[in-house]
């Protein structure tokens, strides 16, 4: 007498098809999580420029109106602060520079104070791109 | 063991891998969906914040433009219409500063106020500065700004010595709004709003009650034990005219209206409330003040005081004062001619004192109360610019006096001269001095007035007839002031009206009193005899907007540059400075606005002119030594423009020292002393010191609204807080 034989599983075509169906399907899921890992690293990379714009940034203004002085507009490469003893540097990836300038020194002679401007720009590349960041405020003194 | 079969058929199969594969596809689906929202989320997020930094940093650098728009374009504002640190009218930061002038009480608990950068005044070098931060920025026109000011009720409090007087002080904190607009397209933009605090103090350039006083001197008294003649020190020729080679003194002389030429009025309520400053001299005892001779032909002299005295069409006047009968010629009258002191040595002067020194008593008049020299003091102004006031404090004018004695007929004779009473020595037997009266030439006087061989007619003569040295109530000169040719001066004044007190007494209660609508300020300062009482519209520490600790340098202009307060020897301040030390003016001070400098130790010496700059001459700087003197050592063409307090616990400091003086102080002078002894004010150089009239506004009446704005600081913070 024969034995019937119980199909409980899959045939190995099935799974063949299955797997088949699987590699395609999952594809573009992969190659959009891969995607999605290129923009966390440019989130995080844009933080890190905002951070490391804003730390020059307010160094530069806590520094006091004379501390820097005008940079032309090429201004200067800052890559690192010294904050008593300890220096912090950015990233190799990115680039900082700091540009000072003179705001309008003709403006008016009876104004009781000079302005600069204080610009930190962030340059940095991502997925292939060139990427920037600019912070732009002012610094006065008494004239 | 059992089995069970059961027949299996494709029909009974529960799942096929198609399903379990599109369904685990399916969820990785959805999670990648859901991840990549939160990556696209997350990202999203950081390029927001990103953004937002950086138009943080804008919106804050244009904050600060917004508050040194606010602190800065007032004072720079250099009008012949405003004459002061107010914006252009019309403007809308005029519309600010009208509403933050007025009394707390007034504002409303929100108002809010546009505060464009361009408008007004300073458009010009605004937008050079605007467009070059835009440019740099790396912005266009897709960025547009719109500035707010708020202003909260809640956010101010009243401050201020005398709040419920002078109601306008007030303190607090400005709300400005930023809001930057990104316009994407013409039907899409972004617009975030920052919020930024700016603390703001308003104060007024005025020390309540003081600042009536054009002059104020808490004991002017000198040294206990010398005669109360000491302040009479100065020289003048007999035209009236200051003799600078017999004098060292040179007389402080008072313009008490700042020229407004107001004139004399015949009720108290007028000296008080008129826009004219008044005069304290305080003491313990009467100060007897010599007025200066003016001659009826000088009538513009610099020094003279002779529109004190009674005069008739500009000659020297001699009017009735006592009138008996003689059985020989009738009615007679004897008559005074008044005359201020000189100690020029031409006969029209001496023939003055040779009356009044022809006796023993006139000698000693004459000697003692210094009468050939005038005082310091030119209280009401002189003759060429008399400046009446009301002076309290019990103040005696002294002059001479020439006695005449004549028939009331007009007919033609010689007048009877009645000098001193010739002798030699006092305390000689009294008959010696009854003989003096019964020289024959006297008869007529005897008979007229009934005076015999008596003690008491010798002191009646003696006090009441003869010429002499003759002192009254500093302010019955008022009355002369009013009406020259009226003998009768006193009789201008009501009798129900407290300024005829004053012109009829030195000594009574209300001369140390706090005058009129000002005694109410301070209800605990019963008097004006402690200067201590009004210290807090000078001392108070809160009404400063800025501390220089000053211990280890003197150099006050060195200092306020430093401090940012001081721009091409331009005092920017525009609130009170208080200096923790000593400090030196030593260059010539401009200010912009009203304001005021405190030394809280040591004194503030002035070297060099103090003035407003440019139109602003409705502005007014107050310096003020809290514990120490103030010494003028200026150029002598100098001219100082302030306000003056010399304050001190203690009697070694207190004083206003004029080394050398300036050729005129316009403003006001208070003080605890003006010199310690006769001495001192022997060599004491005075200068003109012309009232400045908007100190005399009066407190707030029952609107609540006090008439001090033309006097009010308005100091904001340099740089404004960012509200998170």
């Amino acid at each position: 007498m024969m034995r019937k034989t119980c199909r409980h599983g899959f045939s190995f075509v099935e799974l063949v098809v299955a797997i088949t169906i699987m590699a395609i399907g999952i594809m573009p899921i992969m190659w959009f999580f891969s995607r999605s890992n290129m923009g966390t690293i440019k989130t995080r990379d844009e933080v890190y420029a905002q951070q490391y714009a804003a730390e020059l940034y307010d160094f530069v203004i806590a520094s006091g109106f004379n501390a820097y002085s005008p940079t032309g507009e090429a201004g200067v490469e800052v890559p690192a602060l010294t904050l008593a003893d300890e220096t912090i540097s950015i990233e190799e990836r990115f680039s900082r520079r700091l540009i000072v300038e003179d705001l309008a020194p003709a403006h008016n002679p009876d104004w009781p104070l000079l302005y600069r401007t204080v610009v930190v720009e962030v340059n940095w590349i991502a997925d292939q791109q060139q990427r920037s960041l600019k912070l732009t405020g002012i610094i006065h003194a008494p004239k | 063991m059992t089995f069970s079969h059961r027949k299996s058929s494709p029909r009974k199969r529960t799942g096929s891998i198609l399903l379990v594969t599109t369904a685990v596809l399916f969820c990785m689906f959805l999670f990648a969906l859901g991840y990549s929202r939160f990556l696209s989320y997350q990202s999203d997020a950081a390029d927001k914040i990103g953004k937002k930094q950086k138009l943080s940093e804008f919106a804050s650098a244009l904050a600060t433009l917004s508050v040194h728009k606010l602190k800065y374009s007032a004072q720079l504002t250099n009008s012949t219409t405003a004459r002061r640190a107010w914006p252009e009218a019309g403007s809308a930061m005029a519309r600010l500063y009208d509403y933050l002038s007025q009394p707390l009480s007034k504002f409303e608990s929100a108002k809010h106020f546009p505060l464009p950068l361009l408008d007004g005044d300073d458009t010009s070098h605004l937008s050079m500065l605007l467009a070059q931060l835009w440019q740099t920025a790396g912005y266009g026109d897709e960025l547009k700004e719109a500035i707010t000011v708020t202003v909260m009720r809640d956010d101010f409090i009243q401050t201020g010595a005398a709040p419920e007087a002078y109601t306008r002080n007030k303190s607090g904190n400005l709300r400005i709004t930023v809001s930057l607009t990104i316009i994407h397209s013409e039907t899409f933009s972004t617009t975030l709003d920052f919020n930024y605090s700016c603390p703001v103090r308003i104060a007024t350039a005025h020390v309540p009650v003081l600042s009536k006083y054009n002059l104020y001197i808490e004991n002017a008294r000198l040294n206990s034990g010398e005669y109360d003649a000491g302040y009479n020190q100065v020289s003048v020729d007999s035209f009236g005219n200051f003799a600078d080679t017999r004098s060292k003194a040179r007389a402080l002389v008072l313009n008490n209206d700042g020229n407004l030429n107001l004139p004399v009025k015949l009720e108290f309520r007028n000296f008080v409330e008129d826009a004219r400053g008044l005069v304290y001299l305080g003491g313990d005892a009467s100060i007897f003040l010599n007025l200066a001779r003016s001659d009826a032909v000088a009538l513009n002299s610099e020094s003279g005081e002779g529109f004190q005295f009674f005069r008739r069409l500009n000659f020297d006047g001699l009017y009735p004062v006592y009138d008996g009968n003689s059985a020989e010629n009738g009615r007679m009258l004897i008559s005074f001619l008044d005359q201020g002191v000189s100690d020029d040595t031409d006969e029209r002067n001496l023939s003055f004192y040779r009356r009044i020194e022809s006796g023993f008593f006139g000698v000693k008049q004459v000697q003692e109360g210094r009468l050939r020299y005038s005082s310091i003091f030119r209280l009401f102004g002189v003759q060429a610019r008399p400046s009446p006031t009301l002076v309290q404090g019990n103040i005696l004018s002294q002059y001479l006096t020439i006695a005449i004695m004549k028939r009331d007929d007009g007919r033609p004779g010689r007048p009877l001269y009645l000098d001193n009473l010739s002798y030699s020595a006092p305390m000689l037997p009294d008959a010696y001095y009854y003989n003096c009266i019964n020289l024959p030439e006297y008869t007529d006087l005897q008979t007229a007035f009934g005076l015999d061989n008596s003690l008491d007619s010798y002191k009646q003569y003696v006090t009441r007839y003869s010429s002499r040295v003759n002192h009254r109530p500093y302010n019955q000169g008022l009355g002369f002031m009013h009406t020259q040719t009226n003998p009768d001066a006193v009789a201008l004044f009501p009798e129900s009206d407290l300024l005829n007190r004053f012109v009829t007494s030195s000594a009574h209660d209300a001369t140390h009193k706090v005058p009129g609508v000002f005694a109410e300020i301070y209800p605990d300062a019963a008097d004006l005899k402690m200067m201590s009482a009004f210290a807090k519209g000078f001392a108070d520490e809160a009404m400063a907007s800025y501390h220089i600790d000053n211990s280890e340098e003197p150099d006050a202009m060195k200092l306020l540059k430093q401090q940012g307060l001081l721009s091409q020897n331009r005092l920017v301040a525009d609130g009170w400075v208080r200096f923790s030390s000593a400090t030196t003016i030593n260059r010539r001070l401009e200010y912009m606005s009203s304001a005021g400098i405190v030394v809280e130790n040591g004194d503030l010496t002035i070297e060099a002119p103090v003035a407003p700059a440019g139109f602003r001459d409705d502005c007014l700087l107050y310096l003020v030594a809290l514990n120490g003197n103030v010494v003028f050592k200026t150029p002598p063409d100098a001219k100082v423009q302030a306000a003056v307090i010399a304050f001190s616990e203690t009697t070694d400091h207190g004083r206003v020292v004029f080394i050398a003086p300036p050729a005129e102080l316009r403003g006001a002078l208070a003080m605890k002393k003006l010199v310690r002894n006769s001495s001192e004010a022997e060599t004491f150089q005075g200068t003109s010191l012309v009232y400045f009239p908007a100190l005399a506004v009066k407190p707030a009446g029952s609107d609540g609204v006090s008439q001090d704005a033309q006097l009010l600081t308005f100091s904001f913070g340099q740089q404004p807080q960012e509200i998170r």
